[in-house]
């Protein structure tokens, strides 16, 4: 019997005419590992919502969802919250209580769970999920990566035997996000939990699942095994952003074979369709652009910039040295914790560090009044682009900044009416580089412009920002998202303990790295984008 | 953590109650002074280091009640000289002085109390008295730091536009109001994500259990009954009238007989109990250590 079958869904929204769900069929065998993908808005989180009773969202519903043969309406409420776990996409927004171990009872204390039969459960689930050291700690003092362990930790206590997951790594650095996802995978391998996740990033979850759910537009339009739905995707389709950088290269390459669905297959895979196994770094020859003519004056330049929280603290920044030239993407890459955001913060004048100097255009940051330095235009968007927000409307938003949505770079002339909060990431993403735009910068300070968004919603961003430098704005951008930055900057830096340890072009840049690199740079160095790495590999072959 | 400490928190209570107990409800030098002076010696050991500043204050205390007593309250058949026509007795001042000790010896062991009991170990004791409450009190314990951290965001992300400009009262304060409507917004956004993850937890279903962090232990047993029945055979004692004294109009001090002596040594025991339990387990850990 599968544990849930999802027949003929329709949904649509209290007072809204079209329906976000259409006839959507699905279903789901014990122990099976599906990730649901599509483009952001096809309904992927209204679905998972429909299947959590709780959670399910006003409006009406046809079709019919059974879990375990038996009607979901019809679940008692204790069934219904036990039996169903859900994971939400924001590690802070699902936390209760203000101690790990309370969270983690949480659940059970709800249910009415026997004490001595919680001790066990909690105990279980800390030990697993690795949670003992931070078991007696507030959850803020937690990483965002440890705090999502934490709430699947919470959830999993509660011994469900559907895990839904909306999402769960698009607000993650890229090390806790597969730090995650191995922990959701051992918890399917070891434990046989049926486990139904949301996902854009298939990069790092593809090969884990055995089911790919393909969502366009409130219908589901593919599943079955990830080879075959892979290789059924039609070209040029939209969905074929969110693939593996592997299986993309493979679908260029004419799909011959077994369909690689990570790195390591993707390598098995060229090095069998290469006539000849030529030696990776002989490949490519990369040619250095010397620069003759005298440098412009830096944008933005940092010289021997130091800094620290408190006297006692170490350095975050140590000795900081680096030009940011006009009118160019510079993309700052590097691990949690190695100062990428204190830079920014540096930077936009929020921070002063204790020593070293900071230059605008060549002015020095004390030269500019109190103030005034944002005049003179530098402007920063944060990573939670949501502080940015104080208004009930995107409307007032803009009004509220002095702005004309025909003024933009891009068009959000559709979302004028909407409660930013509403917003979809990418969405929210836009109206607040509108705002940060208002402000007319030169240089425009951005903090992980790509958290949480979507392969279509990263591409947009991209051309924004394109954009943006043809008119002449100078962009530093820090990102733990290395495919977007070898795509989009035109040099890239890795920040390790508070020092650029590399800067380069991104060619040369993800060639050189072989572990802080891109999945494309893995399995055809010196390649950036897929498009190049198909080219170059075609090439070698002699096609 | 001291062997103390380590206890289950109720048990705790209620050995700092039994403490409290006959030192307030009994205006008598000699609980206390031993409260007082007992309570001093707790207080320097879980500092740490000698308390100095701390113990001026408690003395301080002590002295201004003295002082004060005497000067308005002129019962008392003793009078020592006239202030404004007004007598000021030898009762009076005494009385002052030990009323400051009560007052100071307290706040002393109100102070060991709460070093030893951090939120978790307070929240174990009132989740007994309440879980409701208690949830609510987690609750709120988390979203006083958020709701700090959030509003520090959202003005970084307004300075880092140059959006607030802090060159006169005004402007700082328009920047505070500014914020403060993207706190409330995100506080409903945020009220009712909360609320879904609750619920999808199994929130509202009826009857709560509740995980206790530190169970009860035997020692826990004993601890509790051993100081109950000390207080209760010292709180009789002062029932019979075999201990405390009377102070208007004429001070009676006790006949210290066998019971009464008794009953005051019991409570010396019990106020040592703490500061002695911390002295052993010391000189335990050292001789562990100096085996190795």
């Amino acid at each position: 019997m599968p544990i849930l079958d999802v027949q003929n869904l329709s949904f649509t929204y209290a007072g809204v005419a079209r329906p976000t769900l259409r006839e959507v069929s699905l279903c789901l065998q014990p122990g099976d590992f599906a990730i649901l993908t599509g483009e952001t808005g096809c309904g992927k989180t209204t679905l998972l919502r429909l299947l959590k009773r709780e959670l399910a969202p006003q409006g009406t519903q046809e079709g019919a969802i059974l879990f375990q043969g038996q009607s979901l309406a019809t679940l008692s409420s204790r069934e219904s919250a036990a039996r169903i776990g859900f994971v939400f996409q924001r590690p802070e927004e699902q936390i209760v209580t203000d101690r790990v171990w309370h969270e983690l009872a949480f659940g059970l204390e709800n249910l009415g769970i026997p004490e001595k039969e919680m001790r066990r459960r909690v105990a279980e689930v800390a030990q697993f999920f690795g949670l003992e050291d931070s078991f007696d700690r507030h959850p803020d003092q937690l990483s965002g990566g440890k705090k999502q362990l934490m709430n699947l930790a919470a959830v999993t206590a509660m011994e469900p035997e559907l895990l839904i997951l909306d999402e769960p790594t698009a607000r993650l650095d890229p090390i806790a996000a597969r730090n995650f996802l191995s922990a959701v995978e051992r918890l399917n391998r070891e434990t046989g939990m049926t486990i139904l996740m949301a996902e854009h990033r298939l990069e790092d979850s593809l090969s884990r699942a055995n089911q790919l759910i393909l969502m366009d537009k409130g219908r589901i339009t593919a599943a079955g095994e990830p080879r075959q739905v892979c290789a059924a995707i039609p070209q040029g389709s939209a969905l074929e952003g969110a693939l593996p950088a592997a299986t993309r290269i493979w679908r260029g390459l004419g799909a011959a074979g077994e369909c690689p669905l990570n790195t390591g297959e993707g390598r098995a895979w060229i090095s069998k369709w290469l006539p000849k196994h030529g030696e990776a770094s002989e490949r490519q020859k990369l040619e250095e652009q010397k620069n003759a003519k005298a440098p412009p004056v830096p944008a933005l330049s940092f010289h021997q910039v130091s800094f620290r929280f408190s006297r006692e603290g170490q350095d975050v920044l140590r000795s900081l040295e680096f030009d940011l030239l006009p009118g160019e993407i510079f993309g700052i890459l590097g691990g949690n914790g190695s100062g990428k955001s204190t830079l920014l913060r540096a930077a936009a004048g929020l921070i002063k560090p204790y020593s070293g100097r900071i230059r605008f255009f060549g002015k020095e940051q004390k030269e500019y009044r109190h103030g005034t330095l944002r005049h003179e235009g530098v402007a920063m968007m944060p990573q939670d682009v949501q502080t940015l927000f104080l208004r009930p409307s995107v409307r007032e938003e803009l009004k509220d900044s002095g702005l004309r949505a025909e003024e933009l770079p891009f068009d959000i002339h559709h979302l004028l009416d909407q409660h930013p909060y509403d917003l979809s990431g990418g969405e929210q993403q836009l109206v607040g580089l509108a705002k940060v735009l208002a402000v007319k910068p030169r240089l425009l300070l951005l903090d992980e412009p790509t958290g949480g968004l979507d392969a279509s919603w990263r591409g947009k961003i991209q051309e924004v920002l394109r954009g943006l430098r043809q008119e002449g704005m100078t962009i530093l951008m820090v990102t733990h998202d290395a495919e977007f930055a070898a795509e989009t900057a035109d040099r890239c830096g890795l920040l390790f303990r508070g020092r650029l340890e590399a800067v380069d072009e991104p060619h040369a840049f993800f060639a050189r790295g072989s572990y802080y690199t891109t999945p494309v740079s893995r399995l055809a160095p010196g390649c950036v984008t897929v498009a190049e790495a198909v080219q170059t590999l075609k090439r070698e072959a002699g096609q | 953590m001291g062997p103390v400490q380590s206890r289950h928190p109720g048990a705790v209570c209620v050995y700092f109650l039994c403490v409290l107990l006959p030192v307030i409800f009994g205006i008598d030098p000699l609980t206390a002074g031993t409260g007082l002076l007992s309570g001093a010696l707790l207080l320097w050991l879980l500092a740490g280091h000698f308390p100095g500043k701390e113990y001026l204050g408690y003395l301080g205390i002590v002295l201004f009640s003295g002082v004060i007593n005497p000067m308005f309250n002129h019962n008392g058949e003793t009078p020592l000289f006239f202030l404004n026509s007004n007598p000021v007795t030898r009762e009076a001042l005494l009385y002052g002085w030990v009323m400051g000790m009560l007052i100071a010896a307290a706040l002393i062991w109100s102070r060991c109390f709460l070093l030893m009991m951090d939120t978790d170990r307070l929240l174990t004791v009132m989740s007994r008295l309440s879980p409701k409450v208690s949830l609510i009190l987690s609750m709120a314990l988390r979203y006083v730091p958020l709701l700090r951290r959030q509003a520090r965001m959202a003005r970084e992300a307004q300075a880092g536009l140059g959006l607030i400009r802090e060159e006169n009262g005004l402007d700082r304060m328009k920047g505070a109001v500014r914020i403060f409507d993207g706190m409330v917004t995100w506080g409903l956004e945020n009220g009712i994500t909360l609320a879904d993850s609750m619920t999808a937890r199994g929130y509202g279903m009826g009857k709560r259990t509740r995980y206790v962090l530190y169970p009860w232990e035997g020692q826990d047993t004993l601890l509790t009954a051993g100081s109950l029945g000390m207080m209760l055979i010292i709180l009789g004692a002062k029932w019979m009238g075999w201990i405390g004294y009377s102070w208007y109009p004429r001070l009676v001090t006790p006949a210290f007989r066998l019971p009464g002596i008794a009953a005051y040594l019991l409570f010396v025991a019990l106020c040592l109990a703490a500061p002695a339990l911390e002295l052993w387990d010391r000189a335990r850990w050292k001789r562990l250590i100096s085996q190795v």
